[in-house]
């Protein structure tokens, strides 16, 4: 199995990181139907739809992007004042998928046809980044991109994934360095850093 | 809403089959063939 192509790499580890969810949701149902059938039995005769009452909290973060959902995504989400200046426009959005699922994705464009790429898979339920892509162009050439699979949720991931540091693009012989994000950071900061490359 | 009922579990379920779904046409594999594959990765 190939990944050199960028693209091909965030739709592998994306696959991953939604079978992984489905795992998490499918082990989380059976656990809470077992749970509230077991205590039904003690209390006898029960209705289906009291099983279906809520089971599952979520602290502010996950309100939080909620709401974004919910409401729409501003500039301020997207960087701070400082680093605004870099930004023409943008066609980042998010929006959900299941009931607490969110994917965030789009295209942040700047001066000098710099252009930021960015995908995020959110698990809301767990309040984490299960995948993310974030890409730098500059016209049709690709800079750097941060490698998704360092926070995939996958234990079994491969090796030999793992072993390719360039990638080359498919029509061309450019070759870019593959950076590493140990820990994601918010679009925030990858906007002040593609603002660095402009100053 | 702030918590999670059966009926929430469920529609994450279906989202995610249909992402699968998605990934399983466009690579013309089905999800267990590519997370078997990719384990057989890892165990070289």
């Amino acid at each position: 199995m190939q990944d050199e192509d960028p693209l091909e790499t965030r739709d592998y580890t994306d696959w991953a990181a939604c079978y992984e969810i489905k795992r998490h949701r499918e082990e989380l149902y059976e656990t809470v139907v077992r749970d509230r059938l077991r205590k039904a039995k003690s209390q006898g005769d029960i209705s289906l739809a009291d099983l279906n009452s809520p089971c599952n909290g979520s602290d502010a973060s996950g309100c939080v992007i909620h709401a974004i959902v919910h409401r729409g995504l501003q500039p301020s989400h997207l960087c701070r004042s400082d680093s605004a200046a870099f930004v023409r426009r943008h066609t980042v959005r998010i929006y959900s998928r299941g009931a607490w699922i969110g994917v965030l994705e789009g295209q942040i464009e700047f001066d000098q046809r710099l252009v930021l790429r960015v995908f995020e898979r959110m698990d809301f339920a767990r309040q984490r980044i299960m995948v993310y892509s974030y890409e730098v162009w500059q016209g049709q050439q690709q800079l750097y991109w941060y490698d998704p699979r360092n926070i995939l949720p996958m234990p079994a991931w491969p090796v030999a994934f793992r072993t390719t540091s360039t990638f080359r693009l498919t029509s061309s012989t450019i070759v870019s360095p593959r950076r590493t994000l140990l820990h994601p950071s918010q679009l925030p900061v990858l906007i002040e850093e593609v603002g660095q490359l402009l100053r | 809403m702030d918590q999670m009922t059966l009926t929430e579990i469920i529609q994450d379920i279906h989202a995610m089959d249909e992402e699968l779904w998605h990934y399983e046409a466009r690579y013309g594999l089905r999800t267990n063939t590519f997370t078997s594959f990719t384990r057989r990765a890892v165990a070289g």
